[in-house]
Parts: structure tokens; sequence; C-alpha cells
């Protein structure tokens, strides 16, 4: 027989039992030969053979693999056990759900966000590089299309440099026109993504030259395809859109591609070689370049520094002051959240820990309780390392069983954070892969090991035959250290969860507290879709736009309308560095200031304070620049602002000087979590096509929506409003990782005092259980109630307080995680550290005063009747 | 041992079986039989501890099985040697003799 044929073959039962039946049978025969009656010869034969069924076990002993079998044994009776105790089971199976589930959950957000790749070929040779203007306030800048073509032709360590830029395209076919987003890419676009489209071609070499005529080539997304052309292969070649002389469709590309990001729908190529795209001050594109097999980041960050060195020298005027800023892709993508990501993960892993910790002091009180049980064990021959694996495997068990529900929980959650934090980059791609598998598999065995192994080795090393002599009887005072531990590392946790959370929420609250100078109630704000090729005629865009103004304020319900080229209060920072003629600067000064253009009527519609002189509504427009009060007292210092002009350092749209016409109050423009700062106010319709239209209402704002596109529909037709909304809605949104930051720590803190206060409430519960008759004793000896209830829960506060203090020196390590996070307290901010501490001391008197009390109260006679 | 029966030596029971099967295949109570008959009676297997024994063997890869008809008719499990239990046979035998030998020498000494 082959081997593995012998390998299938177990011995089953029935074969064994054929092959005895056999030989006692044979046995008889031989002897009924001998003249014996058949019983007779049946009992000799089965005499003669021994025990038939000791054989078997013996045979089937042969056959076994002893470790294996081994934990086999331990696992069903492990199995067996926790069903005799399913409090105790449930209990630690819940816990390890809500604690690995909660880490499983961040994880996967980890996963999908940080560690999965993206979705290109080799991406980790993906680079984004921008023009770095290092003398400047702001020095990162787009790059020209230009130089971009420099950049690509003279480096000798990129495979091909692309670029690319967003911008609106209106998609009218519908009732109400909707807005479209399309990328504007430079040539090799496809080559250095690495990416191929599905149906179709890539841009020809033809299409990345400039002829003259608006005939273009255009790449739609999968989605575009689906939903506009009802998924037809027969695409190719087909116009955009069906009304005018239109791009072509070439292409349709692969459905997961979602490059610049997932709400573009069409790509087209710009000629590097158009009239309009030559001046090299035009910084247009996003670059992003693909290195070279075998090349390092540094190479290639010193060859584009040596290329733009030589485009300085070609090119003195443009080019002298530039250098290039070179980041990964992936870093450009998600750099941002990481520390948002690792500070969660910190937090909900401190709550696995305190989980651990709980499960411990559980599995450990549920050990003591056994002990007569392991005594007899050993007494029966068990090894210590039996009876600590059997430990071990009970609780690796039901970490299992918590791991399998917690993976359910981490889907649920999963799909929660997916709709709170739907701003982080890539957060749609949270799912069950097998990294998360697998990590909630490491858990299980971390969980194992955490809060198994302590309990188990105790009850290796217990002594037996004392133990089992001793019974459970007289029990004083004994088993209460580790206990006392495993609690006090839990407040410990508790407490440090406890401080990181009320820092956040303390950081949300003063920024919801405080006043931005400007009021964000009752106004609604929109976009307009507009392209970048309008601002070719700069007087038709601020005409158009003061007509959409004009017919605006004309509604009924609206009381102001401006638009400017950012959101008030919503982080964005475009810092100016400025010059003036004739304010007397000294020459080295550099004045810097945010930068904002707002057309007529900002000011009113912001309800910002005019202090000195008027707003942006003089005329002509374009003129005047208004200052805020920070400006004024920054740089002019008690001198009279009005009448001085200013001018940008660097003016590549040639605005030239203008005079400050008005001084206004601070507003927190740059962002509500930024403390005020000199801002410069350029009045005039904001011509950057990415531009906000703000609307005062005398009601509810969201009430004047419909109308306000009703209204839009009919002057603007060919244009999609977008983005309508309440601005107090967008700054909430804008400020949602903050908020969700401290939601979440907030929660995993409740949860995590929960847990100390089951951990703590079942630890003592379970000491004044196992030592009732001792404190019964004591009673009747004659020792007050209160001196009983007080002795416990002393103890258990001193135990808390230890605790208490060490989680505190905890917190004050770990805030580090959340530098640059907080907002208006210092990171050992005091009201947060003595809420933290006072949350868990009241927990902690609760969860000690009730089993003490219950001590206290102990009748004395029924305890010692137990015996 | 008064009898005139031997008990098995220890250890001595995996090479008697692998010599017996080596005779040709056989099924569990043949060997023990044949042991008791080889021996002249002197022999006596347990019978019993010849099925543990037996499957260690068979464990082993010295021995291999099959389920075939006895020379009363019936199914019986038969085993036969391997390739490799011939080669531990062998071993097994040079083993033995040289321990025998011994002691042998140890017995005559001083006679």
């Amino acid at each position: 027989m082959r081997w593995w044929l012998r390998a299938l073959r177990k011995p089953r039962a029935a074969e064994l039992d054929r092959e005895i039946e056999f030989h006692l049978e044979e046995l008889a025969r031989e002897k009924m030969a001998g003249g014996m009656g058949e019983a007779e010869a049946r009992r000799e034969a089965r005499l003669e053979f021994g025990g038939a069924e000791r054989v078997k076990e013996e045979v089937r002993d042969v056959h076994r693999i002893p470790v294996w079998d081994a934990a086999w044994t331990h696992t069903r009776y492990a199995v067996r056990t926790p069903r005799a105790a399913w409090t105790f089971s449930l209990a630690v199976i819940a816990t390890l759900t809500l604690g690995i589930g909660a880490n499983t959950a961040v994880f996967s957000a980890i996963d999908a966000v940080l560690l999965r790749p993206l979705p290109y070929p080799a991406p980790d040779r993906l680079e984004v590089l921008h023009e770095w203007r290092a003398k400047l306030k702001n020095p990162q800048r787009p790059v020209a299309p230009s130089r971009l073509e420099d950049w690509n032709r003279m480096n000798r360590t990129f495979q091909a440099i692309s670029g690319y830029y967003v911008e609106d395209a209106v998609d009218a076919t519908g009732p109400l026109p909707v807005r479209l987003k399309r990328a504007i890419v430079a040539p090799r676009f496809l080559e250095v993504m690495g990416v191929e489209p599905e149906i179709g071609h890539d841009f020809a070499p033809a299409d990345e030259h400039f002829h003259g005529s608006t005939a273009m080539s255009v790449l739609i997304s999968d989605r575009y395809w689906r939903t506009h052309y009802r998924g037809d292969p027969g695409v190719i070649g087909q116009p955009l859109m069906k009304d005018r002389k239109s791009a072509r469709v070439i292409g349709v590309m692969p459905p997961g591609f979602a490059f610049p990001d997932e709400s573009v729908d069409l790509w087209f190529v710009n000629a590097p070689d158009a009239p309009y795209a030559k001046d090299r001050r035009e910084t247009w594109f996003t670059a992003i370049g693909r290195r070279k097999r075998g090349v390092t980041e540094g190479q290639a960050r010193t060859d584009l520094r040596l290329v733009q060195k030589r485009l300085g020298r070609e090119y003195p005027v443009t080019d002298a002051d530039l250098s290039v800023k070179m980041e990964s892709l992936r870093e450009t993508a998600i750099g941002g959240e990481r520390a948002s990501l690792w500070l969660l993960f910190t937090g909900v892993t401190l709550l696995l820990l305190i989980a651990c910790v709980n499960v411990s002091s559980l599995l450990l009180a549920r050990c003591l309780e056994r002990g007569h049980e392991f005594s007899l064990r050993y007494s029966l021959g068990a090894s210590r390392a039996a009876v600590a694996m059997q430990v071990m495997v009970e609780s690796l068990i039901l970490a299992l069983a918590g791991s399998a529900a917690a993976l359910v929980v981490a889907l649920g959650c999963g799909r929660g954070l997916k709709s709170m934090a739907a701003s982080i980059p890539r957060i749609g791609e949270i799912g069950l892969d097998w990294r998360v598998f697998a990590y909630a598999a490491t858990c299980a065995v971390g969980v194992t090991l955490i809060s198994g192994l302590y309990p188990a080795v105790r009850s290796g090393f217990a002594a037996p035959a004392g133990r089992l002599a001793q019974g459970r009887r007289a029990e004083v005072s004994r088993g209460g250290r580790a206990q006392g531990v495993l609690v006090g590392v839990q407040v410990a946790l508790a407490v440090c969860l406890l401080a990181g959370a009320g820092l956040l929420v303390r950081s949300l609250v003063a920024m919801t507290e405080v006043s931005p100078g400007f009021e964000a109630g009752h106004v609604l704000a929109f976009r307009l879709t507009g392209g970048y090729g309008e601002t070719g005629d700069v007087a038709r865009l601020m005409s158009r736009v003061n007509q959409t103004l004009d017919a605006l304020r004309a509604m009924p319900g609206v009381e102001a309308a401006s638009a400017s080229a950012f959101l008030p209060g919503v982080p964005v920072e475009y810092p100016l560095e400025l010059t003036s003629p004739d304010s007397g600067f000294e020459p080295e000064r550099r004045v810097t200031a945010e930068a904002r253009y707002v057309s007529s009527g900002y000011f009113e519609t912001m309800r910002i304070p005019v202090l000195v002189g008027s707003g942006c509504d003089v005329r002509p427009e374009g003129t005047g620049v208004v200052v805020n009060r920070s400006f004024v007292s920054a740089y002019y210092d008690g001198r009279t602002a009005i009448g001085r002009h200013l001018a940008e350092r660097v003016d590549p749209y040639g605005f030239g000087p203008r005079a400050i016409v008005g001084v206004v109050g601070d507003a927190r423009e740059a962002g509500l979590d930024r403390a005020p700062e000199p801002v410069v106010y350029w009045c005039g319709a904001p011509i950057d096509p990415g531009r906000f239209y703000l609307v005062r209402s005398a009601g509810e704002p969201a009430a004047l929506a419909p109308e306000v596109r009703r209204k839009l529909k009919e002057i603007e037709p060919a244009r999609a409003a977008y983005d309508v909304a309440p601005l107090e809605r967008d700054l909430r949104e804008a400020y949602g990782d903050v908020r969700l930051r401290a939601e979440l720590l907030g929660l995993f803190a409740l949860t995590a005092l929960m847990l100390a206060c089951v951990g703590m409430y079942g630890t003592l519960t379970y000491v004044v259980q196992r030592r009732r008759k001792e404190i019964g004793l004591r009673i009747a000896l004659g020792a007050g109630r209160a001196q009983v209830a007080l002795r416990f829960a002393s103890r258990g506060m001193a135990v808390a307080g230890i605790g208490m203090a060490a989680g505190l020196g905890l917190a004050a390590w770990a805030v580090r995680l959340m530098a640059g996070m907080l907002y208006g307290v210092m990171p050992d901010d005091p009201v947060a550290f003595g809420w933290a501490v006072l949350a868990m001391m009241g927990v902690a008197l609760g969860a000690t005063a009730i089993p003490a009390v219950r001590a206290s109260r102990l009748d004395p006679m029924e305890v010692l009747r137990e015996e | 041992m008064g009898n005139g029966k031997s008990d098995l030596l220890q250890g001595t029971l995996d090479m008697l079986v692998l010599k017996v099967v080596a005779l040709g295949p056989v099924h569990g109570y043949g060997i023990s039989v044949r042991i008791r008959q080889i021996s002249r009676e002197v022999l006596q297997v347990q019978q019993g501890s010849l099925y543990p024994a037996l499957h260690r063997l068979e464990k082993k890869g010295w021995l291999e099985s099959e389920w075939g008809e006895s020379e009363s008719g019936r199914q019986a499990k038969f085993y036969k040697l391997s390739a490799k239990g011939r080669k531990q046979l062998a071993a097994e035998e040079t083993n033995w003799g040289r321990l025998a030998g011994a002691v042998q020498l140890i017995l005559e000494a001083g006679k």
C-alpha cells in the first residue's frame, strides 16, 4: 500500500472490532477442537486474550498524535467548561467583542487609508511636483505648462512627467444643469499613471499639439460611460455633448480609476504649444512624475533641482528664484490623516488593553474559584503545564469567539466611519480584506497572551496539595494583590483616555464658542460652474458675476449678496507678501497678510463691521483694498492707513498698487481655529473660477435654496449651481475631522470608563464574596459595620488613586500624539485632566461603595452557618 | 516459568512478529499460534498485547495489511512485511545475535 493510502486509512473502530472478534473466534474454535463446549471455549478465549476493551484502547493510543491529541482534549474540555459558566463566558466575549471590534474598525480605516497601496502600477514611484519659491511666505505654487515640458525634457531620472488641474464642466442634458468635474492634463498623463483606457486609446500625439481649433479629444470615466452612453461599446468617436461642436470620446477609463479624485469624469489634454500656455508665469499644473526604476527619491530630487537651476540661467526673469518641491503621491494623498488615524488607533488600543485587563481579572477570579478543580487535576496526575495550557486554551477560545463577533462589529463601525468621515481620502475603500481578518486573528492571539498568561501561570503554580486540603475554608486576605494591580492598570488606562478625549472636546468647544468676527448664521453659500478659460476676459467675467449678484439681491428675502474666492472661516491659507511705496515701511521689513478676494457687499453680507472708510463698494470696481484691524496694528501702529497703497511683491496678474479704502474688524477668515491675523481684501469680483457666492437671507437660509436655484437657472441656464448649503454647514463640515476625532475618542473614553467600572465592581464584589467568612468572623467578633465597609472601600479607592496618578502621568506623556490637534487649550490643561480624574473618581466610588456596603451588611450567623 | 513456558523478553516481541510475518502473509491469530508452535510451546505471547504491537509496526511502515480470506473462510486482516520491515528485521536479527552471544559468554564464564 502506498504511504498516502496508508495515511488515509485510519484504523476505524469497526475494523479493529472485527480484527479482534476474528481472533477471539479462532481461539475459541481451537479450544472447541480440543474438546471444550462452545460457551466454555468462548469464556476461556476471552480470558486468555485479556480485556478486549483495554486492548482496543491501547491500539487507539498507538494511533494518536500526542500534542494534537492533548490540544484536542483541552479544547473539548474548554468548550465544555465555559458552557457551564455561561454568564462568565458571555461577559468575557462581550468585553472582547467591544474591544477587538472597535480596534479592528479603526484598523480597517488605517488599512484602507494608509496601508493599501494606491491603485496604480508601481505607485511608489509616483511623485507630486510643485514650483517652490523659497522667498515667499506661500512658497508652493503649481507648475507652468512650458516649465513642465522643460522638466520632462531635461531630466534624466523620470520615465515621464505630466500634470493636471481640475475645473468645472456642466452636464446640461438633464432638467437642471449638473456640475461635472473635468481634469485638464498635460501630455503623457496615462503613461505616468501607468493605466490604459478600458476601451479606445490614449491621447494621440496630434491631440497634444495646438491646431488653433476647438476640436478636442476626451477620455471619459467608466461611470460617465454607463450613465450617459448606457455602457455602449461603440462610444468611441461620438461627440461628448450632442448639441455643439464638441470633443470626441476617444476612450473609456477602467472602473477603479479615480485620479485626481473620484468625482472627475472627463479628462482633456492641454497642448503645451498653445499660445496661451506659453507664458512662464502662468502656473496651472499640479505636476506628477514617475521615477525610473532603480532611481531613488533623493536622486530624482537632486536631478530636478539641477534642471531648474539650468532653467534659471536660461530664463533669469521668470525662473531664477524657483526651485522644485517633490513629495510622494501617497504622502500628498493621505499625509494629513496619518496623525489623526494613529491617535484614534492609540485610543482604541488602550481600550482593548483595558478590555484585556478586564478579561484577565475575570479569568483570574474564575481560576481562583476553580482552585479546587485544578488541585484535583494535579492530584490525578495532570502536570502544571497541562493545567496552564488548559487555561490558555480556554482564553483562546473565548478570544476567538470575541474576534469573530468583533468582525461583525468592525464591519458596522466601518460603515459608520465611512459616512462620518467622508472627507478622509480613500476612506470609501474600508472593507474586510485579508489584512483585517489577519489583524482580528492577531488580536485574538494577543488578547489570549495578555489576558490569559497571568491567570494561566498562576493556576499552574498554585500549590496543589495545600489547596486541596484547605478546600474553600479559611480564605483570609489572599489572592488580592494581583487583582489590585489589574484594577490599577485599568484605571490608569481609562484616565489616560479620558484626559485625551477631554482635551479634544475642550478644543472643539473652544472652537465653536469663539467669536469668528463674522456672522455665519442666515448665510447661504453656493458655487457656480465656470472654467479657467473665462479668465482670459476679466472685464466680461466681472460683469457676469455682478449681474448674478444683482439678480440675487433683487430676490425677496435676500438682504445682501456677494462673491468671494474663499469661504470665510473654512481653513484656506493664502498668504501674500506685500510692498507699499508710500507707507514708509523699512526696506527689510516683510509685510505679509492673508489675501482674500471679495466682491462688493462682502462685509455687509458677512456682517463684518467697517471701522474706518468704506467696504469694497468703491467704483470703478477693482481699484481698492480693505485691510483689517490686525493689519493696521501690525504695520501702521497708530499711523493712518487709509489712502496708502499696497501691492503684491510678486504680482503675476499685474494688479499694481492699490489704495487702502477701508479698515474692517478682525474676522477669522483663514480658519475658526486661527487667531485673528493681518488680512488684506482685494476688492472686485474674484476672477478665480472656484468662487463662492454668499447670500444673506432674512429667514432660514436653507429655505432660500430652491428659490436661488430657480433664479440661477433663469439667468445662467448654461451653468450649474452646486454645493448649495448654509454657510454654517460648510463650517461644520470643514471641522468635521476635529469633531469626529473628539467624538470617537470621547466614545472610546466613555467605554473605557464603563469597562473600568465593571472591572472594579466585579473584582471587589469577588473579593468580598471570597472573604465572606473572614468578614462574618470580624463582625461576629465585634468589628463595626462602618469599619468593615470603610476597610474595603478605602482599599479599592487606594488602588484607584494609584491608578489615577499613573494614568495622569501616562496622559501627560501621550498628549504629544495630539500635537497640532489642540485649539484653545494647553496640552496640560488642568480642566481636562481634572475632569478625567473626577469622572474616574466618581465611578470608582460607586464601584467600590456598593460591594463595600454589601460586605458590611453580611449577617455573621448566616455566613458562619454556611460551613 | 516453572510450567516450561516463558514470557517474552521485553522488546523482543516486535522482532518475533516481524520474523513470523516474514514467512508469509498472516493474520494476528496466526501470528500468536505460530510463535507458540515454532518455539515449541515455550514462548507465550500475551494475546492482547499482540495487537498494539501490530498496529505500532504498521504505523512505522514495517508492516502492511490487507483484508483477505482466512483458512476457515472468514474475513481476516493479513499482515505482510514491507521492504522497510525487511531491513528492520535484518537489523534486529543481527542485534539479537550479538546480544545472545554476549549473554552466552557471560553465562559460560567460569565454567
